[in-house]
């Protein structure tokens, strides 16, 4: 940087010290003006209809049967899979559990999509009723089952529940990376040795923990909705004293979140 | 320019009720309106020394803000005004760290250009905390509210700038300096006296 008294860079190529204010506030303005300007006032304010609407159970069902209807297709498609192996049919067989495969993989995406709006639902509830961690016994996967092992240990040393339940929610999250990583691999090897039943049947393991770490997202947005549904409202501000928790803007809220 | 927008804000903010939204920015509002009718109008006893009252009034509403700001909108929550508290405090700490290492002992009108950035950062900073937190929390704040830190913080970098053009280029270079900052300013008072207009 040119100083015009010397018109030399400062000795050994450094910021010069009073650049470090203007270089400090820039990133503080910047990063404000970009995460501030893009906050949406009108989407908080669904948000927090949402949360305070008070309809958990409804809504937890509701999302029970969307995840399963996404799960149920990739089921039956594998079960197809099974069927064509069984009749020798392996170029098939190899195929549909691609198929499956990928529709899998792009309701991971959603599954993730659905994680971070917990997550952001999570910093909005006033406390959280406290959080079981999430099972390993359920899993059949080995690196599943390991996780929610190593898992269940960090849980205890978590302070609160808040804490907990944003870890939960990591751990559905990293998961489901590692079943979708696990049936990636089953459909290579599948496509490499199509007589050998190994890839086959860890494809059911992993389909089968997918539909467990689904149970326990379900759960973890239970249990959210009624920490959410104890908010005391009279101690909010006023705009959000008037939300009201109408179903239109629930379906609106669901719409955006997907 | 700025005395016909800081009207029309002084104006919106008194009649629409928006001053209770934060009453160090409506007090700011009136002070720097003041301060630019009185300086309009007795140029000649716009002294150094003056400056340097209302520069330290300007300061001290600044970080009165970001204080009345956090305060208001997370007092209603319980859950996180603790850690919200914490944090704030924790900035309020750190940038009087700093302000205190940056503050020669002898602070009057010739060291302004030494200390002036680092308080101009630490108010950048705690009105950041506060704008953050709001995203963070996802709370529905006031149009008002958002615009007055969406304002602040881009302005603050240029003044910031601009004291760092003047130690470097000299006093001589005031002028064009000058109507740089005063053109950003009338730029963010316009959007501020937008915000105060309009209705939520």
């Amino acid at each position: 940087m040119l100083s015009p008294r010397t018109g030399h860079t400062p000795r050994g190529g450094g910021i010069e010290p009073r650049v470090i204010p203007v270089l400090l506030a820039a990133l503080a303005a910047g990063v404000v003006v970009l995460v501030l300007g893009r906050f949406d006032r009108d989407r908080a304010l669904r948000r927090w209809d949402f949360v305070l609407s008070g309809r958990a159970e409804k809504s937890a069902e509701a999302l029970r049967e969307r995840l399963a209807e996404d799960t149920q297709i990739a089921a039956h498609t594998y079960d197809l899979a099974l069927k064509r192996k069984a009749t020798l049919s392996y170029d098939e067989a190899v195929r549909l559990l691609a198929i499956a495969a990928e529709t899998i993989e792009e309701a991971a995406e959603d599954r993730q999509r659905r994680l971070r709006a917990l997550s952001i639902y999570a910093r909005m509830a006033e406390a959280i009723v406290p959080v079981a961690p999430v099972r390993p016994s359920q899993f059949r996967l080995a690196e599943t089952r390991s996780l929610a092992s190593i898992a269940r240990w960090i849980h205890e040393f978590l302070a609160t529940t808040q804490e907990r339940f944003r870890f939960r929610l990591t751990v559905i999250g990293f998961g489901i990376r590692l079943v979708v990583r696990a049936m990636r691999g089953t459909r290579t090897r599948a496509s490499i040795e199509p007589t050998k039943s190994e890839p086959y049947e860890t494809f059911g393991d992993s389909l089968h923990d997918f539909r467990a770490l689904d149970d326990e997202q379900v759960e973890s947005f239970r249990q959210l909705m009624r920490s959410a549904a104890a908010t005391e409202r009279d101690s909010l501000p006023e705009e959000l004293r008037k939300v009201r928790g109408g179903v239109d803007e629930d379906e609106k809220e669901k719409t955006e979140e997907n | 320019m700025a005395i016909l927008l800081l009207s029309a804000l002084c104006v919106a903010l008194f009649r629409h009720g928006k001053a209770r939204y934060c009453i160090s920015f409506a007090a700011y509002a009136a002070f720097v309106l003041t301060a630019n009718v009185l300086i309009l109008l007795f140029p000649q006893h716009y002294s150094p020394e003056v400056y340097m009252v209302k520069q330290g009034i300007y300061d001290s509403l600044l970080f009165g803000m970001a204080l009345e700001l956090s305060v208001r909108t997370f007092s209603a929550f319980t859950g996180v005004a603790r850690f919200v508290r914490m944090l704030l405090a924790l900035a309020v700490t750190t940038s009087t760290t700093v302000i205190f290492l940056y503050t020669p002992v002898t602070s009057g009108y010739e060291t302004y250009l030494q200390f002036q950035p680092g308080i101009t950062t630490a108010g950048v900073w705690c009105l950041s905390f506060v704008g953050l937190l709001i995203v963070w929390y996802q709370i529905p704040v006031p149009t008002l509210t958002r615009a007055i830190i969406l304002g602040f913080a881009p302005y603050l970098v240029v003044f910031t700038i601009y004291i760092d053009f003047i130690t470097r280029l000299g006093w001589g270079a005031i002028q064009h300096l000058n109507l740089l900052n005063a053109f950003s300013y009338d730029v963010v008072a316009a959007y501020w006296a937008y915000a105060a207009w309009r209705r939520d």
